[in-house]
């Protein structure tokens, strides 16, 4: 049986279509995917993201740790901040993407991981601490409180009639407590999986559907309309993020996904998987990822194979109609050196994707496809 | 559930087929199917004097999600394809059981197993159960 989020009778009673999701019930889509992604880039959308891991890390070396398990140098972060970073192997593949954060106290850090990557996480983080003899304790959360999301440019006036919270200067990427919807201390961040601004809550389980149908009423008059996974998977391509399971692998270094800038290579920084991507760095990755765009009606869909000059020369790691841009845009990965053609992969360059046997043609560009005006 | 059309058949694979006394068919997706789909982006349907197959994939229904095989419910030399759903596959959900038609036959003979209106409730209730 899959698990539920307290918002689940929700989605259905909006009429979601439900979809089991790295053991979760989640809700798809309320209506159409491609018509809940534009309501998110020109008014704002309403999340439930309740799937996703949220571990707390106590300990007088929680930031050690954390310095260890991620490619983020944790312990350089100040407070209220909130980065990137990716969980890698020793061989440098990549475990999981995640957000790592540092509370307003300078104390409290959490990390937010992937639904389907969550359990193996938090069995490896504490496998990790136990190895280096750290005092950190990582405390799942994600049974105990709800993740609602609000992302597109009316997120900002949807959220700030519920809260005492300074939104406006809470920047992009930062965190804050906050009384909020009545209650006291509740955790705000300023991120995304959109390409849009927005904020993250983390809502006690038994407060969120009161939580949920308040900012449903307050983001009415700004068009706000709650958003299925379908959608955020297309947000998140249009702004060229990583989605796990297709850009990013353990079959996957994080240079080759592009990925290079989530890697912190200060001195004395320790993390997993450090030595084999400094080798990586060093002699240059075998793979890499693009970007294309098609004029194709149908969906270049991940395994597809990607051909130039009549061979096979990469594959497609995500596919979907972009309804921001009017075209199919995805994200491939090449091997690295001259194409058959004799040509270097480079932005422009043309391709054929073989899809379920039609050559369909396609142009190298590079990510993101989408870049909000700020 | 219970406005289905009641003069014309239903498959499993959720497609539909009207079979006239003259051994003409008209065959479409059910609303069942254009729902579980999701937007639908692309369609591709047999051309104009290809032979069908009851029970054989004949073309593809894809949605932003998934890509699906179409099946004809019926043996028969297709006489038409629906132009319109073609060029624009999301309009099949407007009215998926007259404007919304995909393509005809002649010369039908039906598959067994086919339901009713009836049956075929019962075919999703069952799915959405």
């Amino acid at each position: 049986m899959d698990r539920t989020t307290p918002l689940s009778h929700m989605h259905e009673t909006a009429g979601a279509r439900m979809v089991p999701f790295a053991g979760w019930s989640m809700p798809i889509q309320y209506r159409s995917i491609l018509e809940e992604a534009l309501v998110v880039r020109s008014a704002v959308g309403l999340f439930d993201l309740t799937h996703m891991g949220r571990f707390r890390f106590e300990g007088e070396d929680a930031a050690a740790l954390l310095d260890r398990v991620t490619t983020h140098q944790a312990s350089a972060m100040a407070p209220g901040r909130v980065r990137y970073g990716l969980l890698c192997q020793e061989d440098g593949g990549v475990r999981d993407d995640v957000l790592v954060y540092r509370e307003a106290d300078g104390e409290t850090w959490w990390l937010v991981v992937n639904a389907s990557n969550a359990d193996a996480d938090a069995a490896w983080i504490r496998e990790q601490a136990g190895a280096s003899g750290f005092d950190a304790s990582l405390v799942d959360e994600t049974g105990a409180l709800a993740m609602i999301a609000l992302q597109g440019p009316r997120s900002t006036e949807t959220l700030a009639p519920h809260t005492d919270c300074a939104l406006d200067a809470l920047g992009y990427y930062m965190c804050d407590r906050a009384d909020a919807f009545g209650l006291e201390n509740m955790f705000v961040s300023r991120t995304g999986y959109t390409g849009e601004d927005g904020f993250e809550i983390f809502v006690p389980w038994a407060d969120a559907p009161r939580v949920w149908e308040a900012l449903i009423e307050s983001g009415r008059p700004h068009g706000l309309e709650p958003i299925g996974l379908g959608a955020r998977d297309t947000l998140r391509l249009e702004a060229g993020m990583p989605l796990y399971g297709h850009e990013l692998g353990t079959d996957i270094n994080p240079i080759e996904a592009g990925q290079g800038w989530a890697l912190r290579w200060a001195d004395g920084h320790d993390f997993i998987g450090r030595a084999a991507l400094e080798g990586v760095r060093a002699t240059g990755p075998e793979k890499s990822l693009w970007g294309f765009t098609s004029e194709t009606r149908r969906v270049p869909r991940q395994g597809t194979p990607v051909e130039e000059g009549g061979q096979v020369v990469g594959e497609v790691a995500s596919g979907s109609p972009s309804p921001t841009l009017g075209l199919s845009i995805g994200t491939c990965f090449l091997q690295n050196g001259s194409l058959p053609s004799g040509a270097a992969a480079a932005p422009g360059h043309d391709i054929e994707l073989d899809i379920r046997g039609e050559k369909t043609p396609a142009t190298l560009c590079t990510l993101p496809f989408y870049k909000r005006e700020k | 559930m219970s406005d289905r059309p009641n003069d014309r058949q239903y498959t499993h694979t959720h497609e539909w087929v009207r079979i006239d006394d003259d051994g003409t068919a008209e065959v479409g997706l059910t609303d069942y199917a254009v729902e579980q789909l999701g937007d639908l982006v692309f369609l591709d349907l047999p051309a104009e004097g290809a032979a069908v197959e009851a029970g054989s994939a004949c073309g593809e229904v894809e949605s932003v999600k998934a890509v699906s095989d179409l099946y004809s419910p019926v043996s028969g030399t297709v006489t038409a394809f629906n132009q319109d759903v073609l060029d624009d596959p999301g309009a099949i959900g407007a009215d998926p059981f007259a404007s919304g038609w995909l393509f005809r036959v002649e010369g039908a003979t039906a598959v067994d197993g086919l339901v009713d209106a009836e049956g075929y409730a019962s075919v999703v209730a069952e799915e959405a159960h």
